[in-house]
């Protein structure tokens, strides 16, 4: 009997597509470990964009709409990663991402870019880098929160004095609070579309919209000749 | 073989593939008889290949590849017939009076179509493991996680169903 079985089991035809289904299966299973993989960045990455979009371009936020945003991140930008990372791993297949050479070189990419910047983070840089605009956009500066100007070449002489200056982040608990004892003063540029802002002390920067804050690197920052331009300016009642 | 095996458990596609492959038309069959048409029988078969990729990691002896990717097909068969709602029970009571000896040797002129038809999923896999597989008794209990005095009474059970069958007997359930 168990040779008629046998035999008419392998009586069964075989279809065509039965190694391509095997490859599926495999494939599959590889395509879900990069799914997992790609998941796992663009989750944390997605909350940081959608929480800086959130606190930098919504005025209207508050406890409510916080809970809004966080719900809606919930039911649609995670389901949303979840699809783009499906597609991404089966993109990632077709350029033979499996391999694990490939694969080794993608995950080295990836451990890369946040190194480099964050590298570029704490480099030095011209103090200018951080509060830079483009003139053709400029509407209003307002220094200190007293002094006024909708002109563009004391915006742009402000910048070019700040440029001489060079910074570094610092880390968020090195900023010390207590500013008491420092000479500084705040800037607000005011741009068609959007604001910049800071608080400028002798020998160290507050960025608002970034949250960042630097130590100056060849200061102190002369506080005496902004408060002396102002003055100028203000004598001449240009400002 | 083992060495294969071994190189697939280290992530080398090209080995479980070669493996797989060795077995791929066999777990077709096996699934053929469980669900009854070839587009199914497909699905088994990459669902066993995902499986069985996801998990070779966790392949504790490399020489029972063949006992262990066995079990993973008939698991993803009764899986998708669960899934359809198409897994039949048996009978209470049945398993009463089993001989000791079970005579395996009757020229019986069974056909597919009468393992497809008379047989549920537990009478299947046993059928198609002793007979199409050339499994062992023990064998047969390892892979299905049943009793070995399990495996032989189900097995009486389905030839006796098989040989009712052939003599115009219905036994159906």
């Amino acid at each position: 009997m168990s040779n008629k079985i046998k035999q008419e089991m392998t009586k069964i035809e075989i279809p065509k597509e039965l190694s391509s289904r095997s490859l599926m299966g495999v494939n599959q299973a590889k395509g879900k470990f990069l799914f997992f993989i790609f998941l796992f960045i663009l989750i944390p990455f997605s909350f940081y964009v959608y929480a800086n979009i959130y606190d930098n371009y919504i005025s209207w936020n508050n406890g409510y709409s916080t809970i809004l945003a966080i719900l809606i991140y919930l039911i649609v930008f995670i389901p949303l990663m979840a699809y783009v990372s499906e597609k991404l791993a089966k993109f990632s297949l077709k350029l033979g991402l499996d391999k694990r050479k490939n694969f080794i070189i993608f995950i080295a990419i990836l451990i890369t870019i946040p190194i480099i910047v964050t590298i570029n983070d704490y480099r030095e840089k011209d103090l200018d880098d951080v509060i830079s605009f483009n003139s053709k956009d400029f509407e209003q500066l307002i220094l200190g929160n007293a002094w006024t100007t909708d002109k563009k070449e004391h915006a742009d002489e402000l910048i070019d004095f700040l440029s001489q200056y060079r910074i570094k982040k610092m880390k968020d608990d090195e900023w010390n609070g207590d500013v008491s004892k420092e000479k500084g003063f705040s800037i607000d540029i005011y741009l068609k579309d959007k604001s910049l802002g800071a608080s400028i002390y002798e020998n160290r920067v507050w960025v608002y919209r970034s949250g960042k804050a630097y130590h100056v690197v060849n200061g102190p920052i002369d506080i005496d000749w902004i408060e002396k331009k102002v003055q100028e300016e203000f004598d001449e009642l240009q400002w | 073989m083992q060495e294969l095996v071994k190189k697939a458990q280290k992530g080398n596609v090209e080995a479980f593939l070669t493996l797989f492959q060795m077995y791929e038309e066999d777990i077709y069959r096996m699934a053929f008889i469980y669900v009854k048409n070839q587009s199914d029988a497909l699905d088994v078969v990459q669902e066993t290949a995902y499986r069985s990729f996801k998990t070779i990691k966790k392949l504790k002896e490399p020489k029972y590849f063949k006992t262990w990717l066995i079990r993973i097909a008939i698991n993803c068969s009764l899986d998708l017939l669960k899934k359809q709602c198409k897994i039949t029970h048996l009978h209470p009571g049945f398993e009463e009076n089993i001989p000791e000896e079970i005579i395996e040797d009757i020229d019986l002129e069974v056909a597919v179509q009468d393992l497809i038809e008379y047989l549920n999923a537990e009478e299947k896999s046993v059928v198609i493991l002793r007979f199409f597989e050339e499994f062992t008794f023990k064998e047969i209990s390892e892979t299905l996680e049943i009793p070995l005095g399990t495996a032989k009474t189900i097995l009486y059970r389905a030839l006796a169903k098989l040989r009712n069958n052939l003599r115009g007997g219905d036994v159906r359930e």
